[in-house]
């Protein structure tokens, strides 16, 4: 989860923000476990418009991709954990996986239980709170989303 | 800037001294800046759990990184946004933040991030140093990162 701190509240007045917004300058994430950045073009009032968005479970991945419809999803991204070892050699950038699709799918060590899969730009496939590569093999159900695909929209294009 | 919706807000109990703060499940990013991720150690235990921050504003980065939290800081990274349309977001890992002053701006003073590949920018649309900005001043070294850096602006 990311977390607020009222410190870094950055104050907008209630009338030029949507109902129940607020807007800050810095947030803190409670457990280290991967989260997701979302960038999709998304149709509002006949106009497409860009929209980013940090998103903490896969299951709001989802959510947020059936609820908004993107037109096209330009990007996703998960952002791995990481752990702090005095003995490890090889760090870099926060590690990013790059995202081609997601499925809905089951696993065959957990038949009864509908799970998140993302298919990376390797194609490798990797599921669960450290988006760790999945084993074991899985039948896909339900296509969520492929990136880049445009699933179609009217109006006029105005990046966000 | 970061915004959050009351959809996607988690209330945390006041009993547990976390009055005020507000647990997000989902963030939107506005105007489409750069940002930055920041991983700070928590100590006396190897390997140790990572307390991992995002940040809008590169001016309160720099007070976390001259602040007391410096020497644990293990990570810092520059989300940078795609730069034309199809591409992706690069993640570049920071070695060295440095104040600096712009000649050309009244000596308006900047902050420089300088990756491990020896680049150096200013601003959340990461627009490579320009010759104008000078008196350089070293805020902050990321210790693995700059090890790793191929050249500094030292």
């Amino acid at each position: 989860m990311f977390v607020s701190m009222p410190e870094f509240r950055f104050p907008v007045p209630a009338a030029l923000a949507p109902p129940g917004a607020a807007y800050w300058r810095t947030l803190t994430t409670s457990v280290n476990t991967v989260w997701y950045i979302l960038k999709a073009w998304v149709e509002v009032d006949d106009e497409t418009e860009l929209r980013t968005m940090l998103l903490w479970w896969d299951q709001d991945v989802v959510e947020v991709i059936d609820q908004m419809r993107p037109i096209r999803i330009e990007s996703l991204v998960c952002v791995l954990p990481r752990v702090a070892d005095d003995n490890a050699q090889g760090d870099g950038p926060a590690p990013c996986v790059f995202v081609r699709e997601v499925w809905e799918a089951v696993e065959d060590e957990a038949p009864t239980t509908r799970s998140i899969v993302f298919i990376d730009q390797h194609g490798q496939a990797r599921s669960g709170l450290l988006a760790d590569e999945v084993v074991g093999s899985f039948d896909k159900v339900r296509l969520i989303a492929r990136v880049g695909e445009r699933r179609g929209g009217t109006g006029t294009s105005a990046e966000g | 800037m970061f915004a959050g919706a009351t959809r996607y807000a988690l209330e945390l109990p006041v009993s547990r001294g976390t009055d005020r703060c507000t647990c997000f499940r989902a963030l939107h990013l506005l105007a489409g800046d750069g940002w930055y991720i920041v991983d700070i150690a928590t100590p006396d235990v190897s390997p140790q759990p990572l307390n991992r921050m995002v940040f809008a504003w590169d001016t309160d980065l720099a007070d976390l990184l001259e602040g007391p939290s410096q020497a644990r800081i293990h990570q810092l990274t520059f989300v940078e946004p795609p730069k034309a349309p199809g591409s992706r977001w690069q993640c570049r890992s920071i070695a060295r933040v440095w104040r600096g002053r712009d000649a050309s701006c009244d000596g308006f003073e900047v902050l420089i991030f300088e990756t491990e590949e020896g680049d150096a920018f200013c601003g959340l649309d990461a627009v490579p140093l320009p010759q104008s900005v000078g008196d350089l001043r070293l805020v902050a070294t990321i210790a693995a990162a700059a090890r790793r850096s191929r050249r500094s602006l030292s």
